[in-house]
């Protein structure tokens, strides 16, 4: 069965979520007492995981969206008073 | 600094606003369910749920153990902060928003109610509600000795602790047991805003008198005077690689996802699912608001008032106010005051209520209602709810008269417990392999290791519940594939439900 779109962008986002949090911890580095290595390399890391995150949230809310419950709640009761009238 | 009259006026006036949001609430829905007094039977909307999450997750971390955290852990603690905050869409949007399509199908009450409905295990639900439970007697007691300490270093040591951990214990015992989830995610509203409000406005000031109002002049003494604050392991070596590691995993998966209060939030109680989008998207914002603010007083903290010891530095806003604000002007150390105390009380009971609630529902739904199959009326099960509230509440004040160093240790502690509780979950939404002895021996092994991680090993400071999470999913897997499979009956019943509430919900 073919993917649909938001199975696949699920499958990017979820990857390179790990990626992004991946690096940041990678092991041994930055090296203990380097200041100006562990803001560059915080900001390397957890700047882009945040965007990568919200882009694919966005994206994903686009390409899976919800029904209208509201909608068809109006649409069952209007179907419902107008058989009431038939009747 | 404040008087005890000043305290207790303070006191009464807040108490007396939860009291009339409780009654009200009591009042509008008379004939509510069980299901409705615990969770609010996913009636609550984007906004009062979004902030009821945000101020029963924060708890007196953002007063005390946040600005000490870091004091010792300095930037790069504040960066292992923003590593797990946005994980929180991610992960509430595989596991949360499928645990809130089942409730709307199935109808839970509790977290295990859930685990079971997949597990079928009555054995399963007690280690889970004792687990559960085990993480709300120490957070509960972390709250009120915040409390209490609040109000004695507010005073200067005027005011007895034991009758502030005593009254407001009382409150918020008579507070929940009136009120349930509404009124709570109701209080919670106005508890979060004036929380973070106090907070900026502590920052703030600390800023303009400590700094002539200049954060780079802030940041440029701590780098000339402190410079370790900004690197790893951090000035206290306090965040070294395995807890840059640990303690983020820890906060991403115990502290916003399986603490049963957060739980049964992001779960159970939002109206319709975009109202669970709406909360996907705010929660991190939100908490990177407060963490920020949080870290800049621990900032201001180390660059004004530098070698504190480990005890004293969760009190670092009560010091700042009394050392650096005071001589600069006594009335604005005297609203500083009322707003550390204000904001600590109202961080700290908005995540005490909805402890206590879910306790409560732990309880007389797990224990009586299911494994005792203790037969009940609708209200018999309430009253009894609201009697478990009072006994856990108060032997969360005899552990909160009798206090630990530390309040992160509590709290820490609660939060690493129910992380083997995590990789169980996420067999039971996505695996038809998974078994119940696998749950068992998953859940079982795991509370074990974080218990040894604690008390045997040592390296539960930096690796919290970490390691216990990684054996609960080892064990998840190897345990279901050597035992008995779930009957397909069952597993249709469960999956067959998620599927219909997904078709339901979503266009594709």
């Amino acid at each position: 069965m073919e993917k649909k779109p938001y199975q696949k962008t699920e499958k990017w986002w979820l990857g390179l979520t790990i990626l992004f949090f991946a690096l940041y911890n990678i092991p041994g580095f930055p090296a203990y007492g380097d200041p100006i290595t562990a803001i560059w390399h915080g900001a390397l890391t957890v700047i882009p995981l945040w965007i990568v995150i919200y882009y694919g949230l966005f994206r994903l809310y686009k390409q899976r969206p919800l029904r209208d419950l509201s909608q068809n709640a109006s649409n069952e009761k209007e179907t419902a008073s107008k058989k009431e009238g038939n009747a | 600094m404040l008087t005890t009259k000043t305290i207790w006026l303070l006191f009464a006036a807040y108490m007396s606003m939860l009291a009339i949001i409780a009654v009200y609430a009591n009042y509008k829905e008379k004939n509510r369910s069980l299901q409705s007094y615990f969770t609010a039977s996913g009636s609550i909307g984007w906004f009062v749920l979004i902030m009821t999450y945000i101020a029963s997750l924060m708890s007196t971390w953002v007063f005390f153990a946040g600005p000490g955290g870091y004091y010792r852990g300095g930037l790069v603690f504040w960066i292992s902060e923003l590593s797990y905050i946005p994980l929180f869409p991610v992960i509430a949007y595989f596991v949360m928003n499928k645990v809130w399509i089942l409730n709307s199908q199935r109808g839970y009450v509790t977290p295990a109610d859930l685990y079971t409905d997949r597990f079928r295990s009555p054995f399963l639900r007690l280690i889970l509600a004792i687990v559960f439970l085990s993480a709300s007697f120490p957070y509960v007691a972390s709250i009120l000795i915040a409390g209490g300490r609040a109000a004695e270093v507010a005073t200067g040591g005027a005011i007895s602790y034991n009758m502030v951990v005593l009254v407001i214990g009382i409150t918020m015992l008579t507070f929940v047991s009136i009120g349930g989830m509404k009124s709570i995610a109701t209080a919670d509203t106005i508890q979060g805003w004036l929380f973070i409000s106090m907070l900026w406005i502590v920052v703030i000031s600390g800023l303009v008198v400590g700094f002539n109002g200049s954060l780079s002049n802030a940041v440029s003494s701590v780098w000339t005077n402190t410079n370790s604050w900004f690197s790893y392991p951090g000035p206290d070596g306090w965040v070294p690689y395995a807890a840059r590691l640990g303690y983020p995993l820890s906060c991403a998966i115990g502290w916003t996802i399986m603490l049963p209060h957060v739980f049964v939030r992001a779960g159970f109680s939002g109206s319709d699912l975009r109202t669970q989008q709406k909360l996907l998207v705010a929660v991190p914002l939100l908490q990177t608001l407060v963490w920020t603010g949080t870290m800049l007083i621990g900032l201001i903290g180390i660059g004004l008032l530098p070698g504190l010891s480990t005890g004293q530095t969760e009190l670092i806003i009560p010091f700042l106010i009394e050392t650096v604000v005071q001589p600069y002007g006594a009335g604005l150390a005297s609203f500083l005051m009322i707003g550390f105390f204000l904001g600590a009380v109202a961080v700290g009971l908005s995540t005490a209520n909805a402890f206590l609630l879910v306790s409560g529902s732990i309880i007389s739904q797990d224990f009586l209602g299911e494994l005792l199959k203790v037969n009940m009326s609708e209200k018999g099960k309430m009253l009894v709810a609201r009697i478990v509230i009072v006994f856990i509440g108060v032997a969360s004040m005899i552990l909160a008269l009798n206090p630990p160093e530390l309040i992160w240790t509590l709290i820490m502690f609660a939060i690493a417990i129910v992380m083997p509780l995590f990789p169980i979950l996420v067999a039971a939404l996505y695996w038809r392999g998974a078994t119940a002895h696998g749950a068992i021996v998953a859940a079982l092994a795991g509370t074990i290791t974080v218990l040894l991680s604690y008390f045997q090993w040592n390296i539960g400071w930096k690796w919290y519940g970490a390691v216990g999470m990684l054996v609960s999913a080892v064990l998840m897997i190897v345990i279901s594939l050597v035992t008995k499979k779930t009957e397909e009956k069952v597993l249709d019943e469960f999956y067959g439900a998620l599927k219909a509430g997904e078709n339901k919900f979503y266009v594709n």
